[in-house]
């Protein structure tokens, strides 16, 4: 009977005020869609800003192990040839075979030599500008001494990598050295010197052999780059008679800021880990596990971090998650300020009816029960409308401030996200209506219905 | 009829004391939400981007094209110049050459020790900096090649001359530096016989100011040295700083909304509970306007309470944010105490005269009658 009585005016209650009803479901859906909003947010966080962070360059370098001696002021490189060391080019692809392969964003090898260029010294640097590679399937099953396998999907078909990508900082003013490889880009400095456009031809001499190139275009960047020029790989090994060698390669990865774990691995070295240790250690892409894998895939190589940029990303990355949380939390108060505003607001226009039902029997525990579950029911609703708001307004923040085209949850995660979403909701909405609920049924029925 | 209403106000302030403090309490609470995220906008932004100035130097002063090889130290002071001081983070000078070390050709860059470390915060140095005239910094590299330990003797020649230096310290960079070794400048001018010349200076502009201006301004100031904005740095640090102005303003104008909400929820519920009382001056004969007058006073000083309240609140808990994450305070933004008055004043008059307005439209004996 009471049941019955229950949801009837429950319905009814909720269909009659509209207007209120629909106040608290917004109220409770905008709380709720930012609470999934910075959840879906959150997942990526962390990876989005180090992706942004990317643009800063390379965060590794890899040399031989025997790394030469360089000589090196103002762009202009003197390598002792008695003592030149190399890596070899077929081993590059090798950089995308390791564990982490998929966080390896570019990478770039450097040939370079001191030429004569229209008379001038200048430095010649062979490289990849927009190479298409072809990756091998590479080891799928990593076995650790712990007895853990763990496996990686392959990232085997085509890779385009190169300057372009590495070093996206660049002003290239005409057009990039295209597939063919001919032609060179030349810092816009040298050019200025020696008085050529693009369009022009540079006579390029090195030890006794003269090549020309056609000049596709005018590199900016404000550093020693714009003293150098540029060519494709290909032309720089035969040119200095080194078939099939790289002096260095420059790797951007994304990596993950060091924990305590990593910051021990660095310290006593990752050998001297424990295996379970040395096997979570391995699957992180920390920046030294990187390295070290590097090291692993790539022989008689040395790999290490350009700490210009790696020092001040796992300080950047740490400091922007803590902001990041803070400000989450500043607008979560808000939002549940105003739920629980909009909760009394509505309540307290409803005195009259609580007096009402006072006056006809009802005790304050039914009273209680019902407003609850009005609440409840509002809560839920708004829940669920605030999730797929929040979906969309993630999808939004992501793309204007993260330039991320697109992103997705395993639906597991959604699960949870939609979950801790309906949780908050109704809480809220519960909690927002249980205060002034208190107040109006310790009210006399008489004064509750005169309305003062 | 002024003192009428003066009368009133004192009496509703001496007689509603609690539901006032409560009002008073909820504006606060709006108000310190919102100065809070418009104090995260804006100085923890500001914090953020000199977070990026980790990255190192942004702008390079060469000598200019067609002006010689060298830069004149004594200029230096150009940039201590107050058009430009504020403007920079720091900068430091280096003066380049090749040397022989042990019979091979090393670069020897002389520098400024306590403005490199603060320049290039990546610097690592195993062993330690140095102080003094005749110790020297030796790149990871070089002290691998050359054998070289810390304490070990270090002797650099130059064509004829010949300087002895002691090695301080290893440094690491995973770049260039590695390759290299570093004294301080006076001995490098010394060693080389270049007094008072510079090869470059390495400049970190202030993150909160916009670096074309500094450009303009040090051409102006140092017309012999190129200024050339390292695009690697600046680039990307703009490019990452929109992106977050535009999350963070995002989020401000998000608890902006929801501040105002409660606010407006709150100052409505308590104008509603008193419906009897305002039916009750109508029917002894206000005017609608004076109602109005008496109600708009009381929301108003509600408002400016509520709102500087809030205001102290809003930076306080930015401070908090500030001590917790950058571990030092961050200097409030002066649109904190606007902020504040204006959502609390604004919000709290706009709903109770919402409210009034409302009410005054019913006829008094119906609201008396409580229906």
């Amino acid at each position: 009977m009471i049941k019955q009585m229950l949801t009837r005016l429950l319905a009814k209650s909720l269909w009659k005020q509209k207007t209120s009803t629909a106040l608290i479901v917004l109220s409770v859906a905008s709380a709720a869609a930012l609470v999934s909003a910075f959840l879906n947010l959150a997942f990526h966080l962390t990876e989005q800003v180090a992706k942004e962070l990317r643009s800063f360059g390379a965060n590794i370098l890899l040399v031989p192990r025997s790394d030469p001696l360089e000589v090196e002021i103002g762009g202009l490189k003197y390598v002792a040839p008695e003592e030149s060391a190399h890596l070899e080019e077929a081993d590059l692809v090798k950089l995308k075979t390791i564990f982490w392969r998929h966080n390896i964003v570019a990478f770039a090898p450097f040939l370079s030599r001191l030429v004569e260029i229209e008379g001038n010294r200048a430095l010649l640097v062979g490289t990849w500008f927009e190479e298409e590679i072809a990756i091998p399937a590479g080891k799928g099953l990593f076995t650790f001494a712990s007895g853990i396998q763990r496996e990686v999907e392959p990232d085997s078909g085509k890779f385009r990598t190169g300057l372009k990508s590495l070093a996206r900082w660049w002003r290239v003013e005409g057009g990039w050295v295209g597939e063919d490889g001919q032609g060179v880009l030349l810092g816009s400095q040298l050019a200025q010197r020696i008085g050529v456009g693009r369009g022009g031809v540079v006579r390029i001499t090195y030890q006794g052999r003269t090549v020309l190139f056609p000049i596709r275009g005018l590199v900016q960047t404000g550093g020693v780059e714009e003293e150098q020029v540029f060519v494709h790989l290909k032309k720089a090994q035969d040119l200095f008679g080194l078939p099939g060698k790289v002096d260095k390669i420059q790797v951007s990865a994304l990596v993950t800021p060091d924990n305590s774990l990593a910051i021990r691995a660095s310290r006593i070295g990752p050998a001297r880990l424990s295996p379970e240790e040395y096997e979570t250690w391995y699957c992180s892409p920390f920046l030294n596990s990187i390295i070290h894998q590097f090291e692993e895939a790539i022989p008689d190589s040395s790999a290490k971090a350009i700490r210009q940029v790696s020092e001040a990303e796992g300080a950047f990355i740490g400091k922007m998650r803590l902001t990041f949380m803070l400000t989450v939390a500043l607008a979560l108060l808000a939002a549940s300020l105003g739920v629980m505003a909009a909760m009394m607001t509505a309540i307290f226009e409803r005195r009259q009816e609580i007096g009402l039902m006072k006056a006809l029997g009802a005790d304050g525990k039914q009273i209680s029960l019902f407003f609850l579950l009005e609440g409840g029911i509002s809560g839920f609703f708004g829940g669920v409308l605030g999730y797929f708001g929040g979906l969309a307004f993630a999808r939004l923040l992501a793309a204007r401030t993260f330039s991320l085209a697109s992103f997705s949850l395993p639906l597991s995660l959604q699960g949870v996200i939609l979950f801790t979403t309906l949780i908050l909701a109704v809480g809220l909405a519960v909690v927002g209506s249980f205060l002034p609920m208190r107040e109006a049924t310790r009210l006399e029925p008489i004064r509750a219905m005169r309305g003062s | 009829m002024r003192e009428m209403t003066w009368q009133i106000l004192l009496a509703s302030l001496r007689y509603r004391k609690g539901p006032i403090a409560g009002s008073v309490c909820a504006v606060a609470l709006g108000a310190t939400l919102v100065v809070a995220a418009v104090n995260l906008r804006l100085g923890i932004m500001g914090r953020l981007a000199g977070e990026l100035r980790n990255y190192g130097a942004n702008l390079l002063l060469v000598p200019q094209s067609g002006t010689g090889p060298f830069l004149n130290e004594t200029q230096l002071h150009n940039l201590e110049d107050s058009r430009v001081k504020d403007r920079l983070r720091g900068y430091v000078p280096f003066l380049y050459s090749v040397v022989k070390i042990r019979g091979r050709d090393i670069v020897l860059g002389g520098t400024l020790f306590t403005a490199a470390k603060a320049v290039h915060p990546w610097w690592q140095v195993e062993g330690r900096w140095p102080r003094e005239k005749g110790e020297a910094l030796v790149g990871l590299n070089v002290a691998a090649k050359l054998g070289l330990r810390l304490g070990d003797p270090l002797s650099a020649v130059y064509k004829s001359s010949r300087l002895t230096f002691s090695v301080a310290g290893v440094l690491r960079t995973g770049g260039s530096e590695e390759h290299q070794v570093f004294v301080s400048l006076e001995s490098a001018q010394q060693l080389t016989g270049h007094p008072g010349l510079l090869t470059s200076v390495y400049v970190s502009s202030s993150a909160t100011t916009r670096l074309d201006e500094t450009v303009a301004a040090l051409r102006k100031l140092w017309p012999e040295a190129g200024v050339r904005t390292l695009l690697q740095v600046a680039e990307a640090e703009e490019k990452l700083l929109t992106r977050l102005e535009i999350f963070l303003g995002l989020v401000a104008l998000f608890v902006l909304l929801a501040s105002g909400l409660s606010v407006f929820s709150t100052m409505t519920k308590e104008a509603l509970e008193r419906k009897v009382e305002l039916a009750l001056m109508r029917a002894l004969g206000a005017g609608a306007r004076e109602v109005a007058w008496i109600f708009a006073c009381e929301a108003a000083g509600i408002g400016v309470f509520g709102g500087i309240l809030g205001s102290a609140l809003g930076v306080l808990f930015t401070e908090m944010i500030g001590l917790s994450v950058f571990g030092s305070l961050v200097y409030p933004s002066l649109m904190s105490l606007p902020t504040g008055l204006g959502i609390g004043l604004g919000v709290s008059l706009f709903s109770s005269l919402w409210v009034a307005k409302r009410i005054a439209r019913l006829a008094p004996a119906v609201v008396l009658r409580g229906e």
